[in-house]
């Protein structure tokens, strides 16, 4: 008895503990990510972005914080409240929890599951049920098209997404996220699998609602989407899963593409976390850049273009596995 | 030999078949127009027909109100050299007061003229027989003054301001939307007031979309948010102090409606600009189109949610406005222009900075090309969107890139030339499809044809005054209209003097308004998305619609 | 296919240039003027109106014909003329130009017929809390400098007619900030 006793005070504890470490990270990385993004989106365009609060305007997120946090939180008269309530907390929760399998070195990882990744892309999806409900319990036209347009966007390119890393599993023979990274302490597998990292990148793009894939929230078409009708904090958490869904894809990435933890001269986690950023770099390039698509466009690309290459891919990576076998 | 039905000339037609009740030539350059022929009112509807079916477009329909009647003027123009006539009818005022007074409507044979037949019925309460929906279009439909009737007097006094006050607040407690007779609500299909709070119709507009899921079933722009009424403000001043308005019509372009305007008080006084002003004001104008073609491609890619291509836009017209303002003063509403001269010589520095653009702007535009125009995203997003048809520019009134997207090469500066633009040697950008893409690429075309007419003349900017010097006092009597290419469209006056400080009628031609009346017929069968690309690539500016 | 294969990687070349592009321009300097900090020198604006000051006379030279009153399109001017006690010509006494209404068309300028306007060097952050300080009195650095025009003793409007006694006698209670001046 005491020995499950303790086995469930220590597990809470852990929990409890991990959790706060996550929260905090993810806090301070939003602020960070925001930052960088004002930044780079600014000397895309010729500006200078945050100047003013802190160095390079590197405060400049936590007075908006302090001011989205001390905004009044509008309930829309004709709103579901309880729903309406409950849609923010949905899409920022399950991309915490996503951080429970990122491997930051080879025995730091919080918990290392064997369906590895598959967990955090299920995970995901839950966020997308906060976004439809976010849309469908404002009671606004603009935020319910956005919605609609999240639900048909998310159903299309779990697929892509899912698809581009099958090559990867194949190779490693392994969903577990630790047991994909040791194995490229070889190669990496962006040597490999290029056009699945491609496909990778431009799924998790559209996955984590970024232009070019923004139709959800098209500002200049819906106003904002299916948060249309939030303000303040609730507002704020849209804005922080965001981000967060961002990071989290990119460090799923940098896991399975660039090599992870692996890397000369600097600790694993350090590694890891230059990889994750780089192609969080990647990501802000690409939105700063590039037009938004339409809808049926987007649609089009996943099912005409992005799925039939990672079919390909995933053929072409299974014959060269046979092959691969049968000749040693 | 067959003989083939040879189309007569509009003008024997007209004195043949018609026998209007006054006739008389006039001279295009000085009057603007080649005849006017005053017909009876029940032979409008004839006349339109043959004017439509010879290609003439309805440029635009007007009203004066003479004490005992109104007369109702029609502008009838074709594409290629310009060929201006004007036909007027009649419509007596009624002595019991309701309606101020009918005349037959010509909505069934250019559309164009369905609004503005609700602009006359607005602001004359001339009630047009035949018309589907009439109803007002710039002032709120609770309101009951006629504001261009001269018995109404211009400026509101203090209780006319509360009448209008409290009128406004019925009108939104009392809200309720009346849909034109082709909408009809079904099931699963909803409306979707787009603006006139919303980031991408471009100032005050509200689109009336009638949706199934995200496909437009039909569209209704409705205007008249930021009305100012220029056309009352300008009767009740004179012709000096009308100068700021044309600086606030089209803000983004002001530089050719005071060319424009210009033109006009110069044609109807006969003063000729010395040599140096009409360089100085091709100069501007040219530059100001760039700034503007600039302005209207970085929203436009915003819009489309290119975020990036904005700023450099922006950036590049920073530039084109440093240099304006060195000659102006001002880098938006400008009031440049005056009767025979522009207000202010433009300064030494100004031809070293504009020779240093010209380059840096060629570059820039490579760069724009690479970015954008051939990006695989926004081709997919623009190509085959939004189709004009020339059957349709015709029946609208198109005019401007939008109609020069659409295959058709009309440009004022060519067809109709002022200034010293026949001097020049530039091309008219023309693309045949008609969609949004073929419209934004004559547009940037448009910004190196202005940029070849800059290099062409900064050069060559002749010596000497930069005004003349004394001026007729008055306007003579008489009717007037002068156009110019503006860079939405031609950019139409119509003046009535009579002879006095004060015009007695001017009338305000402004492209957007029947650019954007040709929306309707562009976004049925797009999506949300596309009626955001659609009414970006008409290049509206709502005070000029509104006026 | 081969038509679906080329256009998907002319598809990725394009996206490719665009990236390239605009990391060729993040690299550039950001043309960001930091407003208050640094200013862009003013080449010609249009500050508010004021008057010419006369080199020789350092006066103005008004003359309160009222050709820029009936011009100026916004209706922003108001010029009061009085009388003057020693040779009977009109003498300006008040001018003020509201330049919370002022369209910056400089016609006022072009209109007047002794060149007595002009914008006001580039004043480009005028800023006030209250409108009343947008309301700018013509006349007041000339009062201030204690000019000759602004001297001379005007027939009181108000007063009953007899000019002669009115012009020996100093006017009643000032009613306005020039009434003291002009006295």
């Amino acid at each position: 008895m005491t020995l499950t006793g303790n086995f469930i005070l220590d597990q809470t504890l852990t929990i409890i503990l991990y959790g706060t470490i996550v929260v905090l990270f993810v806090s301070v990385n939003a602020l960070f990510l925001v930052w960088a993004e004002r930044k780079i989106s600014a000397r895309i365009q010729l500006r200078q972005g945050p100047l003013h609060v802190g160095f390079q305007g590197a405060l400049q997120t936590i007075a908006d914080a302090i001011k989205l946090i001390s905004k009044e939180l509008i309930w829309p008269r004709e709103s579901d409240k309880f729903v309406f309530w409950l849609a923010p907390i949905l899409v920022f929760a399950p991309v915490l929890s996503a951080f429970i399998i990122i491997p930051l070195s080879q025995h730091f990882v919080i918990r290392d599951l064997n369906v590895g990744f598959l967990f955090v892309f299920s995970l995901t999806n839950i966020s997308f049920i906060g976004i439809f409900i976010a849309g469908w319990s404002s009671n606004s036209k603009y935020a319910l098209l956005g919605s609609m347009r999240a639900v048909a966007q998310n159903i299309s390119y779990e697929i892509p997404l899912l698809l581009s890393t099958m090559g990867i599993v194949m190779a490693a023979g392994s969903l577990r996220l630790t047991d994909i990274v040791a194995y490229q302490n070889k190669y990496w597998f962006i040597c490999t699998q290029f056009p699945a990292f491609l496909i990778f990148i431009t799924a998790a793009l559209a996955e984590a609602n970024r232009a070019p894939f923004d139709i959800p929230e098209a500002e200049s078409e819906l106003v904002a989407g299916f948060h249309t009708e939030y303000s303040g904090m609730r507002f704020a958490l849209f804005f922080l899963g965001e981000y967060t869904a961002i990071f989290i894809s990119s460090a799923i990435g940098a896991s399975l593409f660039l090599g992870g933890w692996h890397g000369p001269f600097l600790p694993g986690p350090v590694w890891l976390l230059l990889k994750t950023y780089l192609l969080v770099f990647i990501v802000m390039w690409i939105r700063w850049t590039f037009p938004r698509l339409r809808s049926d466009q987007l649609m089009a690309l996943a099912w005409k273009v992005l799925i039939p290459f990672a079919m390909f891919n995933i053929l072409v990576t299974a014959i060269l596995i046979y092959y691969q076998k049968f000749f040693i | 030999m067959v003989s083939t039905l040879v189309k007569t000339n509009i003008k024997d037609w007209l004195l043949e078949t018609i026998k209007p009740e006054e006739f008389s030539e006039k001279n295009l350059k000085v009057a603007g127009i080649l005849f006017e022929a005053l017909v009876p009112q029940n032979k409008i509807a004839e006349v339109a027909r043959e004017y439509f079916s010879q290609g003439y477009f309805l440029e635009s329909i007007t009203a004066v109100d003479f004490s005992e009647c109104l007369e109702i003027v029609y502008h009838f123009n074709q594409w290629g050299p310009a060929k201006r006539s004007c036909i007027k009818i009649l419509a007596p005022k009624n002595a019991s007061g309701a309606p101020i007074a009918t005349a037959p409507s010509i909505t069934s044979i250019y559309k164009a003229a369905d609004w503005f037949e609700r602009e006359i019925f607005d602001m004359f309460g001339v009630v047009f027989q035949g018309h589907p929906h009439l109803k007002r279009i710039l002032l709120p439909e609770s309101s009951t003054i006629h504001p261009l009737l001269k018995s109404f007097k211009g400026e509101p006094k203090g209780s006319d301001v509360e009448q209008c006050l409290k009128l406004l607040k019925e009108d939104a407690e009392t809200f309720e939307i009346t849909y034109p007779q082709s909408i009809k609500q079904q099931n699963n299909h909803y409306y979707l007031n787009m603006g006139p709070q919303h980031p991408s119709t471009h100032g005050v507009l509200r689109l009336l979309l009638h949706l199934d899921g995200e496909r437009v079933l039909d569209a209704e722009p409705v205007i008249g948010y930021s009305h100012r009424h220029h056309e009352k403000m300008m009767e009740i001043q004179n012709y000096l102090a009308c100068w700021p308005n044309f600086g606030r019509l089209d803000y983004v372009g002001a530089m050719s409606y005071n060319f424009g305007y210009a033109l006009l008080i110069e044609k109807a006084m006969g003063v000729v600009p010395p040599p140096r002003v009409e360089y100085i004001r091709v100069l501007t104008t040219e530059l100001n189109r760039i700034a503007s073609h600039l302005l209207w491609m970085g929203t436009f890619l915003l819009d489309l949610g290119g975020f990036t291509p904005f700023f450099y836009c922006f950036d590049d017209r920073e530039k084109v406005l440093d240099i304006l303002e060195a000659a102006t003063g001002e880098r938006l509403t400008y009031d440049y222009f005056r009767f025979g001269g522009v207000d202010h010589d433009i300064p030494q520095e100004m031809v070293p900075a504009i020779k240093k653009f010209i380059p840096a702007f060629k570059e820039r535009l490579r760069d724009y090309d690479k970015l954008v125009t051939k990006n695989v995203i926004f081709e997919h997003r623009t190509k085959g969107l939004g189709l004009l048809s020339k059957e349709n520019a015709l029946a609208y009134g198109v005019t401007g890139p939008a109609l020069r997207g659409s295959g058709i090469a009309m440009d004022l500066r060519r067809d109709e030339p002022y200034s010293i633009y026949p001097e020049l040697d530039f091309n008219i950008p023309t693309r045949t499809d008609g969609d949004v893409y073929s419209r934004y690429v004559v547009r940037v075309k448009e910004m190196e044809e202005s940029l070849k007419i800059i290099a062409q003349i900064i050069d060559k900017i002749p010596a000497g005054d930069f005004k003349s010097g004394k001026l007729p006092k008055n306007v003579p009597k008489g009717e007037y209209y002068s156009s110019v290419e503006s860079t939405r469209g031609s950019f139409g006056i119509y003046l009535v003097s009579d002879g006095t400080l004060n015009p007695y009628r001017i009338r305000l031609r402004t492209p957007s308004f029947s650019n954007l009346n040709a929306i309707i017929d562009m976004l049925p069968g797009c999506l949300i998305s596309d009626v955001i690309a659609v009414l970006g690539s008409t290049d509206i500016v709502l005070p000029e619609i509104d006026r | 296919m081969i038509q679906y294969l080329k256009s998907v990687s002319s598809g990725l070349i394009s996206l490719a240039t665009g990236m390239a592009i605009t990391l060729r321009y993040a690299f550039k300097k950001p043309v960001t003027v930091i407003y208050p900090k640094e200013r862009i020198p003013m080449k010609r604006f249009k500050g508010p109106i004021a008057f010419v000051k006369e080199e020789k006379s350092q006066d103005h030279l008004c003359i309160a014909c009222n050709a820029c009153i009936k011009t100026c399109p916004s209706r922003c001017m108001s010029l009061v003329a009085a009388k003057s006690a020693v040779d009977g010509k009109r003498v300006l006494t008040d001018f003020k130009v509201n330049y919370m209404l002022c369209s910056l068309c400089s016609l006022c300028i072009d209109v007047c017929p002794t060149d007595a306007l002009k914008h006001d060097d580039p004043n480009y952050d005028m800023v006030s809390l209250t409108q009343r300080d947008l309301v700018m009195d013509l006349l007041k650095p000339f009062r201030d400098a204690g000019t000759p025009l602004t001297k001379i003793p005007v027939v009181d409007p108000a007063a009953p007619k007899t000019p002669v006694a009115a012009a020996a006698t100093p006017p009643p209670a000032p009613k306005s900030p020039e009434a003291p001046a002009a006295s």
